[in-house]
């Protein structure tokens, strides 16, 4: 008899919580890398999820879920290493509607189950989607070493707008408002999407808990007060294995399309996407 | 086989989905929601006083802003009902506003509370700040203390009276500062809402006015010298404990002091209240922290 593990991906449009789920479907059903998980039998909605793969696989842009075609319960059996069954449930929310519960402060009943129910969280950050709380002070240093203007006096000045807030802030919100009610959660997975573009070319590549500790730092304040150092843990993923549409070639040459993920933490880098699920149900310790 | 119920039980009518549940809006906190927040969990209660335009919720928003860098000292972020509070008053000095220099909006209305709750590797605190139109404290200064919407004073683990650091620095309007600040101290005082039982603090905000001035920065201080020590002579007496401090909490042309912000947090959070601590001496490890840089002066009274 399987048991049901909920797994709930939070994260803003764009984070790449899609497209990770494509790259998770594809390694669960193609058993390329030898996953530590692996599909036991197709789901009943498969066919959302092919959609999403066949996309993944040509190297385009896998199609952001949009609020009139969401998921609310996917579910995916799976098999553990030592045989052990489970059912993963992953809703694939748009973006959008975790963006909505920031902005018009409200939720619908079926998030609030699901944000109940859910074992394990998915945090879903985009370095190259990231709205940063930076100050005049801030903006005001940087222009001056580039000599150049910072702001012009005659700007026209800005009302304070919520969609504008920082990325981290909305997230941190979010998560209280599943963390202030009954909840079951008992890990928090981090995942840092497009880390390639973290580690393209740059000298000093941080890990990506120190990628969360510095550039998302009330998020990590948030998450090692409220959930436990040893509950939670950020894996940088590139999903795609580059930046589409520049890398979008190579890709395609690759034989094993698992291949071109990367998983990166703190231990090391592997193909494994599932490592991140895995370690969130409390497959690995 | 999947089971029938499972896929049933997973599958949502249209309405259903489309129900919505109101979150809490993450404004200030008024007196009642605060009340609740009490009723469910403690939490210290720290009054921030001045007249208008002396920087009580640059002060919090500067705070707050930090947080987002890091942690403050030992304190770290572990949440907050009032983000969207936080997120408005910071603004005004985000690159996002178009401003050339970081401002402030003046607060109006009626009084407002922010909250933080803020994690050591010992325990956790939920904290209370007030944000308080400036004009409440210019009509108690002025008129009765007791007909003021100020009642909320006696409650304060922890008054902090700001004076304006900018008229500070000018010779045509510092001592009306001073002399503001001794009357609604000694009002408070007299009407009972703050007595020898409380924690009071006096700060001079915005230090780097005057500080980055050679040619004000002299005169500037003989003065406040002068006026801690009168302030001292004034009021030592009257409250378990009374400070004074610096504090530059937005500097216009540098990030603010991270070290001097997590002392005054120190200050503020840790050890209990006079009205509640045991009658003896407070540790000697109290004295020299951080703290003692950014105190001017203290005095605490012991029984």
């Amino acid at each position: 008899m399987s048991e049901t593990r909920r797994v709930l991906a939070v994260g803003l449009p764009s984070s790449g919580k899609t497209t990770f789920l494509a790259a998770l479907w594809h390694a669960l059903r193609a058993d390329e890398i030898s996953p530590r998980l692996r599909l036991l039998r197709a789901p009943v909605d498969r066919e959302y999820l092919m959609t999403l793969e066949n996309e993944w696989l040509a190297c385009e842009q896998v199609g952001r879920t949009l609020p009139t075609a969401e998921q609310y319960d996917i579910q995916i059996p799976v098999q553990f290493s030592d045989g052990q069954a489970v059912t993963l449930t992953f809703p694939d929310l748009a973006g959008e509607t975790i963006e909505a519960q920031w902005v018009s402060r409200a939720w619908s009943s079926a998030y609030e189950a699901m944000s109940s129910e859910a074992e394990g969280l998915l945090v879903f950050v985009n370095p190259t989607r990231y709205t940063e709380a930076l100050t005049i002070v801030d903006l005001n240093a940087v222009a001056e070493e580039a000599s150049a203007l910072s702001q012009d006096p005659h700007n026209q000045t800005q009302d304070w707008r919520p969609e504008t807030t920082p990325t981290q802030v909305q997230l941190v919100e979010v998560l209280q408002f599943i963390m202030e009610r009954p909840n079951r959660v008992a890990r928090v997975a981090v995942i840092v999407s497009a880390w390639d573009t973290i580690a393209d070319g740059s000298p000093s590549v941080p890990t990506p808990a120190e990628w969360l500790r510095v550039r998302a730092a009330l998020l990590h304040q948030f998450l090692y007060s409220c959930v436990g150092q040893d509950a939670v843990r950020v894996f940088g993923v590139s999903a795609q294995g580059g930046v589409l549409p520049r890398d979008a070639a190579r890709l395609q040459d690759c034989v094993r399309a698992a291949e071109k993920v990367r998983v990166v933490t703190t231990e090391g880098q592997s193909h494994d996407i599932t490592t991140p699920v895995a370690w969130v149900v409390g497959i690995l310790p | 086989m999947i089971d029938e119920e499972e896929i049933d039980d997973s599958e949502a009518t249209g309405d259903a989905v489309r129900e919505l549940i109101y979150l809490r809006t993450g404004e200030a906190l008024d007196a009642d929601a605060v009340a609740a927040l009490g009723a469910s969990r403690p939490y210290r209660l720290i009054v921030l006083a001045g007249e208008p335009g002396c920087g009580k919720t640059t002060l919090l928003a500067s705070i707050y802003q930090e947080f987002l860098s890091g942690p403050l000292g030992r304190f770290s972020f572990a949440g907050s009902e009032t983000l969207v509070a936080f997120e408005r008053r910071c603004h005004a000095s985000r690159a996002e506003s178009g401003h050339s220099i970081p401002e402030t909006e003046r607060t109006s209305g009626a009084t407002a509370y922010l909250h933080l709750r803020l994690a050591t590797d010992d325990f956790t605190r939920d904290v209370v700040f007030t944000d308080i139109p400036g004009e409440d404290f210019r009509l108690a200064r002025d008129l009765s203390v007791e007909g003021s919407r100020l009642g909320y004073i006696r409650r304060a683990d922890r008054f902090v009276l700001l004076l304006d650091g900018a008229k500070l620095s000018h010779a045509a309007t510092r001592q009306a500062v001073v002399q503001n600040a001794r009357m609604l101290l000694r009002g408070l005082f007299e009407s009972g809402m703050l007595d020898t039982r409380s924690s009071v603090a006096v700060m001079f905000t915005k230090a780097d006015l005057w500080r980055s001035q050679p040619d004000v920065r002299q005169r500037t201080a003989v003065f406040l010298d002068a006026a801690c020590r009168r302030l001292m002579d004034d009021f030592a007496g009257c409250f378990g404990d009374f400070s004074l401090h610096e504090i530059a909490a937005r500097p216009e042309s540098e990030p603010p002091d991270r070290d001097a912000l997590s002392a005054m947090l120190e200050h503020w959070l840790i050890g209990d209240t006079p009205a509640r601590s045991p009658r003896s001496a407070p540790p000697a490890s109290f004295l020299s922290t951080p703290y003692e840089r950014f105190a001017l002066f203290r005095h605490e009274g012991l029984e």
